[in-house]
């Protein structure tokens, strides 16, 4: 998710929009992942939520484990700019359905994006280890 | 079975946190204010899910 939401934050901005990526991994973490695979830090903004806060007020922690594990939904949320909810996905399957994914594009209004599934971070991940 | 989950509706304000930014720390709302649209996204632990 993270590769592909990387490689399509410019049609984001585009539409004079912009993204915030919420999880609980501190922000070391969320940094050294980011380096470790993509060699840069990703250019959108995050909130690390390590005490759930925001989780809890947001209703995104699943009542039993994810069967990878952790109890973080993944979830979409589309403000407007009073910061009213103008759409929620919650959870949202966008790292397993394009269709998922390429629904935010079109709620913003802009073009679609390319999603990356899994096999491609794959292929992401050996270039850059190369 | 995982229930329904809550937090807040379509048509309701989003819950207030503090964000970060290259320009300082804007709660949710005023950076709302400043774009067309704000995109909120979570996902849980790269530990568990690192795609």
């Amino acid at each position: 998710m993270a590769a592909s939401l990387k490689q399509d934050y410019a049609n984001i901005l585009k539409v004079r929009a912009d993204l915030i990526m919420i999880s609980p991994d501190a922000l070391e973490e969320h940094r050294k992942y980011a380096l470790t695979l993509f060699g840069e830090e990703l250019p959108y903004l995050y909130v690390s939520d390590r005490n759930l806060d925001i989780a809890r007020r947001y209703g995104l922690i699943r009542n039993e484990e994810h069967p990878h594990g952790g109890f973080y939904y993944r979830s979409l949320w589309i403000l407007n700019r009073e910061a009213v909810v103008t759409h929620k996905s919650v959870p949202w399957r966008a790292n397993v359905q394009v269709e998922e994914y390429q629904r935010l594009f079109k709620l913003i209004g802009s073009e679609l994006g390319e999603w990356m599934a899994t096999c491609g971070l794959r292929q992401t991940e050996k270039a850059h280890a190369g | 079975m995982i229930d329904e989950p809550e937090g807040p509706r379509v048509g309701e304000k989003a819950p207030e946190f503090l964000i970060e930014t290259p320009d300082g720390r804007f709660p949710l709302s005023q950076l709302a204010a400043h774009h067309e649209k704000l995109i909120l996204t979570s996902q849980d632990s790269y530990r568990y899910h690192p795609n």
